[in-house]
């Protein structure tokens, strides 16, 4: 593996729609995702129910409480973290950018001689670019998490935030093995894994250095915390002379009695276990040398753009993030689409509001408007970050950001038509920035207008049940008379611009409504006004404890 | 990298994130969170043994109950059925010096692996040489400081006994445990180290949760047992009668 990854020059996510596109008519890409997605959503489900929904909120609670309590105050537990580290004999390097933790480390990897390291499983890592920068360096990072081990052979991304290699199948594996190291061709999956096994116990064999992540950082003892589950983490601390971690500033939490909480949320949202496999707690250096474990323990603490999100107080919370991939996996649009759509390290919702705010707005505008705003990320968010409410902020920052003229389509100042208009709103973006003739874009703008009168006429509909039935009966006549014959289907209504992205399913002949008085002889409006009693009645009870 | 001293670039981050925070100087300690108090794990007329054993066994661990140091030894035999001479690894932890464990095992006939100890670990080659050893070795031994019963959780800390690699490298680790270190979970035992073996605010350098054996599903969500670690896991809980 002497080629250079370009993992750091990969930035695509201008070119979300194209490649959303495409990975929708990947079938092996959908089928893996839909196996994996499938399975990790329903172990969660398991889990969570186990602990039950009361408890569970709980544990949410304090979490985020936890959270609130130590971003607010992160310049005092940074600094006692730090202090902790280095009365420890840890070494502790403050980074403010990407090049300066590389730089960083690949110094310390040629201060000891080395042209390869280990490393285990490290958005943080991946996020700056650090395998590019090492291998510029002229030193090796071999990766070791299974997942990652794969993706890194196939000379990919990983394209989860704990399943790197989520959009591969079994095959895909296989062929990969086979044609990389050279073996035999098998899909048997425990063959596969002890081959991965073998190749790299040999490359931990010779290691000098380890490198990882942090999934907690303890400021009251300066101990770091890893979660895993494949044992290669703590490999990668235990054998190798120098230890180097890699942290961004969030992840510091105040004491150890704060972990046990984070643990039991981690590990159930990410894959339905009630623990994983190894944590390791790692304090400084061992106090002999006759100990096992490394001579030199360094710790990386990285900014790359973390304090000017934390100087926004309506997106400070998305720093509250564990990384445990559960808003991908319940993601609608993530389900479909993958990780690599995204075009940057964080897919999924949480990767919709933290790439526009570590790359720029400008360079993944689309990303924000990836999202049906069903809310379904924000329901399983284990820290209760409100990931549907960043969106749409960031969706209002967004078009602020456009220049006037192209903002036309959006006349009403109302928050909610605004929602819903945007909800179209990545294609229009993406598509504008493709470069398109004068005809298409007035074209565009007239269907705007339309979009825009579509939407009127809706409210004004939908808000009084007469003028709504009146309306569904209009809306029956015309497509019985204009409608166009879908193949061998029903006649539905002629919207090519509106079904080029979506379903509209035909209107039945007879509505819900007529069939329910037809059999019942109760009348509707009697129904509609029960239904609005009772709706009030319950909210009541909702809201008093 | 500038010349810039590690105390210069802390100074400037920290100032930068008072800056974002809109805090006007160093910040003082904050006010702490209320304690949080979470109900002890539901005992459901379960003890502490039962309910630590159901929950490895869930994780996939093995456990035995064992009564005394024949019933480990012949354990260990067990496991070694299709290669007697299979090497074991063990380590020095203190029930197992407490046992005699390792003139048992060598009794029997298992080539037994030289501890750190006895490589007098204290320069590299010595350590990679023991590093080598262990890697071709097929049974670990150690024993647990403490045991976590709502996870079925082992925990293992440095200082007392070399842990970090025998528990690792194997294919088969084989871990002693007193049924009074069982604390009810992560949180008490915490709670009690604290006031306990580190109030001076220093926990131990490596403190090993184990839950189970090495585990992935990277491939199709499939689990696998011992991908990086041990394949398999077993828990003998030794009381004397």
């Amino acid at each position: 593996m002497s080629t250079v990854p370009d993992s750091k020059l990969q930035r695509q996510p201008q070119s979300f729609a194209e490649n959303a596109r495409r990975a929708l008519v990947n079938r092996p890409l959908q089928q893996a995702l839909s196996i994996a997605t499938g399975k990790a959503t329903s172990a969660r489900h398991a889990a969570v129910a186990e602990v039950g929904a009361e408890n569970w909120e709980l544990l949410r609670k304090r979490a985020h409480a936890i959270k609130a309590q130590t971003i607010n105050n992160l310049d005092f537990y940074l600094d006692k973290f730090s202090s902790n580290v280095e009365r420890q004999g840890g070494h502790v390097f403050w980074a403010e950018t990407a090049d300066e933790a590389c730089d960083y480390i690949a110094e310390l990897a040629h201060r000891h001689g080395l042209n390869e390291i280990v490393k285990s499983k490290s958005m943080m890592t991946e996020e700056i670019g650090l395998n590019h920068a090492l291998a510029v360096a002229g030193i090796e990072a071999i990766e070791t998490d299974l997942g990652e081990y794969i993706v890194q052979l196939a000379g990919e991304r990983p394209s989860h935030i704990n399943m790197p290699a989520i959009h591969k199948t079994r095959g895909d594996v296989a062929d990969l093995f086979a044609e990389k190291l050279g073996v035999e061709r098998t899909e048997e999956i425990p063959q596969m894994t002890a081959l991965a096994r073998r190749v790299l116990r040999a490359r931990f064999a010779e290691a000098g250095m380890g490198l990882t992540g942090v999934n907690y950082a303890i400021a009251d003892t300066g101990t770091i915390v890893l979660v895993e589950n494949e044992g290669n983490i703590r490999l990668t601390t235990s054998l190798p002379a120098v230890h180097v971690a890699v942290m961004g500033i969030e992840k510091v939490i105040p004491g150890l009695e704060d972990l046990d909480v984070f643990l039991k949320l981690l590990s159930r949202s990410a894959s339905g276990q009630k623990m994983t496999s190894y944590v390791s707690l790692l304090t400084g250096v061992k106090s002999s040398r006759a100990e096992e474990g490394p001579d030199e323990f360094h710790v990386v603490i990285v900014d790359n753009g973390r304090i000017k999100i934390l100087a926004d107080e309506h997106l400070r919370e998305s720093l509250y993030c564990i990384r445990c991939g559960a808003c991908l996996n319940v993601c609608p649009v993530y389900r479909k689409i993958g990780g690599h759509a995204y075009g940057w390290v964080y897919p999924g919702p949480i990767g919709a509001v933290l790439t526009p705010q570590m790359i720029g707005l400008d360079q993944a505008a689309a990303l924000p408007f990836a999202s049906s705003l069903c809310g379904a990320c924000g329901d399983v968010c284990p820290v209760k970050i409100k990931l549907p409410e960043m969106l749409l902020h960031l969706r209002h920052k967004v078009k602020e950001a456009e220049p006037p003229e192209s903002r036309t389509h959006y006349h009403s100042k109302e928050d909610t038509s605004e929602a819903l208009g945007s909800l179209n709103g990545f294609r229009h973006k993406s598509e504008n920035s493709d470069g398109q003739s004068a005809w298409s874009r007035s074209r565009k703008r007239l269907s705007n207008v339309f979009e825009h009168l579509g939407f009127r006429l809706w409210a004004i509909a939908m808000t009084n049940s007469q003028r709504y039935q009146a309306a569904a009966r209009l809306a029956r006549l015309a497509q019985a008379v204009a409608g166009r014959r879908k193949a061998n289907g029903p006649r539905v209504l002629p919207m090519p611009r509106w079904t080029a992205t979506r379903d509209l399913p035909p209107l039945a002949r007879r509505s819900f409504r007529e069939q329910w008085l037809e059999s019942s002889g109760e009348p509707t409006g009697d129904m509609a006004r029960q239904d609005a009693t009772h709706l009030k009645e319950s909210q009541r009870a909702e809201q008093t404890p | 990298m500038s010349m810039e001293s590690s105390s210069q670039s802390r100074e400037r981050m920290l100032s930068r994130i008072r800056a974002a925070l809109g805090h006007s100087s160093i910040g003082s300690a904050p006010d702490e969170l209320e304690p949080f108090l979470t109900k002890a794990p539901a005992g459901n007329g379960y003890s502490l043994v039962d309910r630590f054993g159901e929950e490895l066994r869930r994780a996939g661990g093995q456990v035995a109950h064992v009564k005394s140091r024949d019933e480990v030894g012949r354990y260990i035999a067990d496991l070694q059925i299709d290669d007697i001479k299979a090497s074991v690894a063990v380590s020095d932890g203190r029930l197992i010096r407490d046992l005699g464990l390792r003139d048992l095992l060598q009794s029997q006939g298992s080539e037994i692996v030289t501890t750190l100890a006895e490589f007098r670990g204290d320069d590299r080659d010595s350590k990679s040489q023991y590093q080598r050893v262990l890697l071709e070795c097929a049974i670990g031994v150690t024993a647990a400081d403490y045991a976590l019963a709502d996870t079925g959780t082992l925990v293992l800390v440095s200082g007392g006994e070399q842990h970090r690699l025998i528990s690792l490298l194997p294919p088969v680790h084989v871990c002693l445990l007193s049924p009074h270190l069982i604390f009810p979970s992560l949180t008490q035992l915490l709670s009690h180290a604290k006031a306990g073996s580190y109030s001076g605010g220093t926990p131990p350098q490596a403190l090993t949760c184990i839950t189970g054996p090495s585990r992935t599903a990277d491939i199709e969500q499939t689990i696998t047992l011992g991908v990086h670690g041990p394949q398999s896991l077993h828990v003998l809980i030794y009381s004397p009668e």
